[in-house]
């Protein structure tokens, strides 16, 4: 029996292999005589396509774990596995380009660039991140704004926006280069409740576009909407629900 | 266009007030170099031009009225390449009550002038009784052709009729040099002067290092055939040329400040810029950029500022550089012509225009961009990085004021690079100023020192000498004479340059010694000379040595006994002042004893008004007038407005390149007090939601411009001092050397 789980366990799909691995990361801040941890020991595992909260309340550690998820922050201890590849090693210049490619980011204060259109924010997501072909960025970016219902504002500028459709034109960002994770820090924070339902729906539509949406949240009406999630309690897992576990 | 390149030109319409500041700035730095180098060249091109289609001469021999056919045999002469004979003579003209000096030259030939040529340039050359006046003559009078001028012969006045004016190239206007030049026919000439024959041989050389040496044999050759030589003038007259090389070359100087200043105005904008970017540049390296692509992005940015401002400031600065030197040109009578575009000018300008703030913006780019994500991201909002530097004392010395001055006051020292480059900036402008205010305070400095050895109050000059004694009967009985000196000074030749012999009376009260060496004169001392502290100290020679001289045809070698201080030659390659007893002069030169050229004059009062001198003046010239003579007469103050006139250009030339620097300055502190409000918006919006009303949020500005202004003002008198210093070291090579004067009204 322990043979033909193994053989089971080595012929596991692509599929079914975690997109990301979290292993016993921890991170600490501050002066050797006044060290402050973070993040205690984590581990756990993201599915593919999937949508995954990392919920807990302010200050439990949920925004750093985000960071290290997309190579933002370092982990003083641990590692993290994104697609089997080791972020850590990563120079901060390949750690860009890995981004760039690899994983859309939505902020919770959007950080789109005041100065350029709805249309011209993606154009430069698409230049900075080289994954699509430039003759391609024009129709990629009309297709991301509608894909997020912005496609007839792609000529204002975020000062012409409400938070909501800010936050609309960031996920049509964050989608630009067509990356197979979505990372989203509480990303309906600056909205109301009812366009924070309706980015939410967004963000939960790209699962069944077969991309993996994580999101941090300390809203736990929107944690519950997670198809798996993890509760960070002063930088420790205190639960899990829906992961895969590699321990 | 890409999103990065519209980010670029969207992020230079952003914020207009900081764009046209810095643009401004890159402007007015090449602005500078631009105009100094299109008028330098522009000015010394026609110059060079102008000398050679005037064909200056290199000396003047000047004899009794002689027949102009000597000049035949003077061309014979190894050596000589032209002879020009002419009659000279230094009359005076009649304008309202005031008489100016007007030299007047007698042309054999209007057709074939070889040496001094000149254009016509307005109505025709002159006939009988009639008289054709330089251009510059009309900066006394705008005498119209066919107008008549009065003009002194023997005691009186006669008139002649001005046929039209000409323009010789170079020659310095008549207010300038302090005497106006005409010419006529030389028969009109003998006719109207009573003389037979002319004075004047004007000479171009064929070797010019020969020419103290053909001086010699000339003169054997006048003495050989019975022709009395009056006296000589060897050299050709540069000053023009040394005083365009000292105004461009200090000029220059200058405007390298102006461009560092321009940089550094430029890095201070960057670094505010990177500093309100930093979200955005952790956006973009979050959305996959690489720090090269946003380097390169942010110099882009640089490139277009400095794009923008070098051709605005090529243009202007061209047109402005040949506005300048129309107008220096038309000091001394110059057709600049048109606009010469010199291309490695422009090549330059451009280079220095682009290379530099992209040299300068790669060090703040460079670092800006450094900074991680993360780091960017947590930068948003109020700055939260309490500062623990400064002192406790610090602190509490600021802390009687009111909270809104101690934030400003603090506020000074939160950004400490951009405060840096704000106080470099603003120092640098201030030491500038500084050091041209200094400049042209010393020369007024020197000017009056002059005339703290020169104690006489008026100076009369006769063109040939008389003797002393009828100066004496004439100005004797004249009222507010109070004591006649007989003076002597004409340029001699050393091998350290040119010096200034000056003869005085042994007995001399109107020469203030100052010795700083040696001894005064006694009547035993035979060849002896004092010479000034310049001239040592540019010889090196000290009492007991002995220093060798030519004068005219004359030469000697005199010990030295003494050393004084003496600053009436000042100028560049001039060596400074040789002081003799007038006997032992006149027995050096062949002079009769008891001749003399010059005289001073002591008033019978002590410190007499400016209007005493006045009417003293005017009734010395009368009873010289009376008495057939022509006298040059001058005051100390005249002479001293007529030097500091000479210099007053160059001083307003570096006055102009001092305010453009201080403009700069002004922009650079203009651009970071705005950075500084831009972005501190949030927390001028909590001092508002605290209850700040516009003057006090208004008062954390003002306590932080005025913090700034007052360390940069400490900053800038510490670099000022040296850099005027500096200047005036600079100065004495390229005009004259001026010792140091510093007036502490010009720290304020």
């Amino acid at each position: 029996m322990a043979s033909a789980r193994l053989i089971t366990a080595s012929l596991k799909t692509e599929s079914e292999l975690p997109q990301i691995r979290v292993e016993n990361v921890s991170k600490e801040i501050g002066s050797k005589a006044n060290r402050t941890l973070i993040l205690a020991d984590v581990s756990f595992d993201i599915p593919r396509a999937c949508l995954f909260a990392i919920n807990g309340p302010s200050g439990s550690g949920k925004s750093t774990m985000l960071n290290i998820l997309t190579g933002i922050d370092r982990p003083t201890a641990g590692r993290v596995l994104f697609d089997g590849e080791i972020l850590q090693k990563m120079s901060e210049n390949r750690l860009a380009k890995w981004r760039g490619k690899h994983v859309g980011i939505v902020f919770q204060f959007f950080q789109l660039l005041p100065t350029l259109t709805a249309l011209e924010n993606i154009l430069l997501a698409l230049e900075l991140g080289r994954a699509i072909p430039r003759r391609q960025w024009r129709e990629r970016a009309l297709e991301c704004l509608a894909l997020v219902g912005m496609d007839h504002y792609a000529r204002r500028l975020p000062s012409e926006l409400s938070g909501g459709q800010q936050q609309r034109v960031a996920i049509a960002r964050a989608l630009a280069n067509d990356p197979p994770v979505l990372v989203a820090d509480e990303p309906t924070g600056n909205l109301d409740s009812k366009t924070a339902i309706q980015i939410f729906d967004v963000l939960g539509s790209l699962t069944d576009r077969g991309k993996t949406v994580v999101y941090v949240t300390h809203d736990p009406v929107l944690a519950a909407r997670a198809a798996s999630r993890i509760d960070l309690l002063d930088g420790r897992v205190v639960g899990k629900s829906g992961v895969f576990s590699h321990e | 266009m890409s999103a990065m390149t519209k980010k670029i030109f969207k992020d230079i319409v952003h914020r207009k007030l900081r764009t046209i500041l810095t643009i401004l700035g890159i402007t007015v730095g090449i602005l500078s170099l631009s105009a100094i180098n299109v008028a330098s060249n522009q000015f010394k091109s026609s110059l060079a031009y102008s000398t050679n289609i005037t064909s200056a001469p290199d000396m003047h021999i000047y004899t009794a009225p002689t027949n102009p056919d000597l000049a035949d045999v003077l061309q014979d002469q190894p050596n000589v390449k032209t002879v020009q004979a002419e009659g000279n003579i230094v009359t005076r003209w009649a304008i309202g009550q005031d008489h100016k000096l007007l030299q007047i030259v007698g042309i054999l030939d209007f057709q074939h002038v070889q040496i001094n040529r000149f254009r016509l340039v307005e109505g025709s050359l002159p006939g009988p009784n009639q008289i054709v006046l330089e251009t510059g003559a009309r900066s006394y009078e705008n005498v119209p052709v066919g107008g008549h001028i009065s003009i002194q012969v023997g005691r009186a006045f006669k008139e002649v009729t001005v046929s039209g004016f000409v323009q010789t190239q170079g020659l310095p206007q008549a207010a300038l040099v302090g005497r106006a030049y005409g010419y006529m026919a030389e028969s009109s000439f003998e006719q109207l002067f009573n003389t037979a024959g002319v004075t004047d041989f004007a000479i171009q050389l064929v070797d010019y290092a020969q020419r103290y040496q053909t001086l010699d044999q000339l003169a054997t050759v006048l003495q050989e055939n019975h022709v009395s030589l009056v006296g000589s003038s060897v050299g050709r007259d540069d000053s023009i040329t040394v005083i365009a090389n000292g105004i461009f070359g200090l000029m220059d100087l200058l405007s390298v400040a102006a461009i560092a200043l321009s940089v550094i105005l430029l890095l201070g904008t960057i670094a505010s810029l990177i500093a309100e970017q930093v979200e955005i540049i952790g956006t973009m390296k979050a959305l996959g950029g690489l720090r090269g692509k946003i380097v390169r992005h942010y110099l882009g940015l640089v490139f277009c500022y400095a794009l923008s401002g070098t051709l605005i400031g090529v243009v202007v600065g061209t047109i402005s550089g040949y506005a300048l030197a129309n107008y220096l040109a038309s000091l001394v009578s110059l057709d600049i012509g048109p606009l010469q575009i010199v291309p490695w000018q422009i090549l330059e300008s451009l280079a220095v225009g682009l290379g530099t703030p992209l040299l300068a913006a790669f060090i703040p780019v460079w670092i800006g961009t450094r900074i991680t994500v993360r780091q960017a991201l947590q930068g948003y909002g109020l700055e939260n990085t309490a500062s623990r530097k400064g002192s406790r004392k610090g602190r509490s010395a600021i802390g009687l004021l009111p909270q809104t001055i101690q934030f400003g006051v603090r506020n000074v020292f939160r950004k400490p690079t951009r405060t840096f480059l704000a106080l470099l900036t603003l120092a640098v402008a201030g030491a500038s100023f500084l050091a041209v205010q200094t400049a042209n305070y010393s020369l007024n400095a020197l000017l009056n020192r002059v005339y703290d050895v020169y104690r006489y109050n008026v100076m009369i000059s006769l063109s040939t000498p008389e003797p002393f004694s009828r100066f004496q009967q004439i100005l004797g009985p004249v009222d507010g004479v109070g004591s006649i000196e007989s003076f002597y000074q004409d340029t001699a030749s050393t091998r350290w340059g040119q010096a200034a012999l000056t003869g005085v009376q042994l007995d001399t009260r109107m020469y203030h010694r100052e010795l700083t060496a040696g001894r005064w004169f006694t009547a035993s001392d035979q060849n002896a000379v004092i010479i000034s502290q310049d001239a040592a100290d540019i010889s090196g020679l000290k009492v007991g040595d002995t220093i060798s001289f030519t004068l005219g045809t004359s030469t000697a070698r005199w010990h030295i006994i003494g050393i004084t201080r003496d600053y009436s030659d000042i100028g560049a390659g001039n060596l400074g002042i040789l002081l003799a007893p007038i006997p032992q002069i006149d027995a050096m030169l062949h002079i009769p004893a008891g001749l003399t050229q010059n005289v001073m004059i002591q008033a019978s009062v002590s410190a007499p008004s400016q209007a005493y001198l006045d009417g003293l003046t005017r009734r010395v010239d009368a009873a010289l007038s009376n008495a057939g003579f022509i006298p040059q007469i001058t005051t100390p103050q005249e002479q001293i407005a007529q030097n500091q006139s000479k210099y007053e250009i160059i001083y307003l030339m570096l006055d102009v390149v001092a305010i453009i620097i201080a403009l700069v300055g002004a922009i650079s502190l203009a651009n970071s007090l705005a950075m500084n409000v831009l972005e501190r918006r949030r927390e001028i919006g909590i001092l508002r939601s605290m209850g700040a009303i516009s003057r006090k949020v208004a008062q954390v500005f003002w306590a932080e411009g005025t913090t700034l202004g007052v360390l940069a003002w400490i900053c800038a008198v510490f670099l000022g001092i040296p850099a005027a210093y500096g200047l005036n070291i600079v100065q004495a090579h390229l005009l004259a050397p001026v010792p140091f004067a510093f007036d502490e009204l010009d720290l304020v």
